[in-house]
């Protein structure tokens, strides 16, 4: 899944909330509009963690494939992101 | 009885988000590495993955107090833990070039990666802690 897809699917999630949602719609297709939106809200809230998972196992992949180990690059640019989120969560 | 015209688009909609949680079930980067050092490397990115959605959640000011406390202190038991990965896994990298330099011993190497394997598995289940927090909040 790419990063337009998930937009997509949650902005067309969005846009069916918003039609099923007419005035003088019953409680069921109310309910229906209510969870469209919910769901459109989990699926980008999921996307953001997804993506970088998934990045992180494209370069696993790529090191099996080419037989090669992580360098002291790689290694560095994880720790830098580490401390920065570090740093905020103990900030708090 | 009225009949909602969009329910063939509905059921459209549904369908892709199925595909899309199961393409989620499969990212597995520890699963995928296969030596040593690439486990060590998986671990340690899944580590920071989550420490990052789990710092996005601690600014949101939809999470209650108590879920920020879990995640602050899940992330304070984990990283002084990852970082020794880290260590251990630099550690390696400099030996190898040792070797390959024939400044030292595959023995050496040896040792290293045995260490390296220790932070792993000391390590695995303090990510874990992590990861369970920050999915239960995003569910």
């Amino acid at each position: 899944m790419e990063p337009t897809t998930v937009s997509l699917i949650a902005t067309l999630m969005r846009s069916m909330a918003m039609v099923t949602s007419v005035p003088g719609a019953g409680g069921n297709t109310q309910a229906v509009a209510a969870a469209l939106n919910l769901a459109a809200l989990a699926v980008e809230r999921g996307a953001s963690g997804l993506f970088a998972l998934k990045m992180l196992n494209d370069d696993i992949m790529k090191m099996v494939a080419t037989g090669v180990e992580p360098s002291f690059d790689q290694w560095t640019e994880l720790e830098q992101r580490s401390n920065v989120a570090h740093k905020i969560l103990q900030d708090l | 009885m009225s009949r909602n015209p969009f329910r063939h688009l509905q059921a459209v909609v549904w369908l892709a988000l199925a595909v899309a949680l199961s393409a989620c079930a499969t990212i597995n980067p520890i699963g995928t590495a296969q030596t040593a050092e690439q486990k060590a490397y998986a671990a340690y990115g899944t580590f920071v993955v989550f420490e990052e959605e789990a710092a996005k959640l601690v600014q949101s000011s939809e999470v209650p107090p108590d879920v920020k406390e879990n995640l602050k202190r899940a992330d304070a038991v984990a990283k002084p833990a990852a970082d020794a990965l880290v260590a251990a896994a630099r550690q390696v990298l400099m030996v190898r070039k040792q070797l390959e330099s024939g400044a030292t011993t595959d023995d050496k190497l040896r040792l290293a990666i045995e260490n390296l394997n220790r932070w792993y598995f000391d390590t695995l289940p303090k990510i874990q802690a992590l990861v369970t927090l920050v999915e239960k909040e995003k569910a």
